[in-house]
């Protein structure tokens, strides 16, 4: 039996560990899970058939992938997830065996585990710890997606983007005495990127950017985007986002 | 959609080799999609093949039985001298690769020869420098390129076979 090399395998077991899908199960289970996998690589900007996750569930290990939808007349798309290190990849396709019209193209190089998906659906039957992980991370999914949806139908680009910022926001104290707070996943993402999340064009992304920049409200620090100025982010975001009420202090007055 | 798919298992031994390329013939894998790229010899001083212009290389030494079989099954052969790896043998579709392989070509990592030619085969450039410590420890490395679908079957094959190590590639 092909085994996995023994440090890629520990380093799979840290990740797996501290993700939602797998967090809490016992490390026999995680072992005896991790012995089914094989090990993926894909380089940047590979996009791949999306007939794969038919056959495969595919674990991101390292790296992020950004799962698109195309509309092949007019070549817009749009990003459905930007998924980070201990994310499943399509994992609707547990539920349901119908093909999913879905571009995943990986921003930089990624390393993931896969199992053949009867494999994993198994797993849903065989242990109900999993199942209890699997619920509650696509609802998850889920919520992410009603609140793109509810952001493209209710509000403007800027209030969106502002949205997907604070969304990003890294949960914990602030980095430097000043508060500015760094962002996971789209810390350092291009603009052309951040308008496919919010439906947008590039033009009109970086036009917002700037002006959040010229007023002290984001910076860049090392190529990262750092937010200076929550309170006045989250006026233009409109509201408190769900899940985000514990950052930093509520605003007391719109500015925009 | 990606364009190079290969598959990269690593073995500890000849026999195990031998035994996954048995498995990739049983699941009617093109060979010519096959290579195997391992150390030549021990030592830089006693010569482990030798050219010549009838019958392209022919191996000697103690392990010349298990390199001639392979080249008789995998085609196309050559014997490298890499500062990384040492003495380097490779069989299969990578040697026109590695000797296509331009030596200026810039990739992160600093890779060797081998690296090189793994890299411009969908390797990562991380890993392709691993695949070399490995080569360069006494590994034997076995490649298999193509479709994604014959990568992918050629990687269940190689699966159930006894490897220390197997990973898929798509750039």
């Amino acid at each position: 039996m092909m085994k996995m090399d023994r440090d890629y395998r520990a380093h799979c077991k840290a990740r797996l560990g501290a993700s939602p899908l797998f967090a809490g199960l016992s490390e026999a289970l995680l072992d005896d899970m991790l012995g089914m996998f094989r090990r993926d690589n894909w380089r940047r900007g590979v996009q791949l058939d999306p007939s794969i996750f038919q056959q495969r569930l595919y674990l991101l290990i390292d790296g992020r992938v950004e799962v698109t939808r195309i509309n092949p007349q007019t070549g817009r798309s749009i990003t459905l997830f930007l998924l980070g290190p201990g994310d499943g990849i399509d994992m609707i396709t547990l539920l349901n065996e119908r093909p999913h019209d879905i571009t995943p193209v990986a921003i930089e190089d990624v390393s993931l585990i896969s199992v053949p998906l009867a494999d994993a659906r198994a797993w849903l039957e065989k242990h109900p710890e999993f199942n209890r992980n699997f619920l509650p991370y696509l609802g998850e999914q889920m919520r992410k997606l009603e609140d793109l949806a509810t952001d493209l139908a209710l509000h403007d680009t800027m209030t969106r983007l502002a949205r997907l910022i604070l969304r990003h926001i890294r949960p914990g104290p602030a980095v430097d005495g000043e508060g500015g707070r760094r962002l996971r996943l789209i810390n350092d993402l291009h603009d052309e990127s951040l308008a496919r999340m919010v439906g947008s064009v590039r033009q009109v992304v970086n036009r917002h950017l700037q002006y959040w920049r010229r007023h002290g409200i984001l910076h860049k620090h090392h190529f990262q985007t750092v937010v200076s100025d929550l309170d006045a982010l989250r006026n233009f975001a409109d509201e408190i986002l769900p899940g985000e009420e514990n950052v930093g202090e509520k605003p007391s007055a719109k500015v925009r | 959609m990606s364009g190079q798919n290969s598959c990269v298992a690593v073995y500890d031994f000849g026999r195990q080799l031998g035994e996954a390329l048995d498995a990739l013939q049983g699941c009617n894998c093109d060979m010519r999609m096959v290579s195997a790229i391992g150390r030549g010899g021990d030592s830089a001083r006693r010569p482990f093949a030798f050219y010549d212009t009838a019958t392209g290389v022919r191996f000697c030494g103690e392990r010349a039985d298990f390199w001639n079989g392979l080249v008789a099954l995998l085609g196309a052969a050559a014997c490298l001298w890499s500062a990384r790896e040492g003495p380097l043998v490779a069989t299969g579709g990578i040697v026109p690769v590695m000797a296509a392989s331009d030596g200026r070509l810039a990739i992160a990592g600093n890779l060797g020869l081998l690296g090189r030619a793994l890299y411009t085969q969908g390797v990562s450039a991380d890993s392709a420098l691993r695949y070399e410590t490995m080569v360069g420890a006494g590994r034997l490395l076995l490649v298999v390129q193509g479709d994604r679908q014959d990568v992918e079957r050629a990687s269940e094959a190689l699966a159930a076979t006894d490897g220390v190590d197997m990973a898929m590639y798509a750039a």
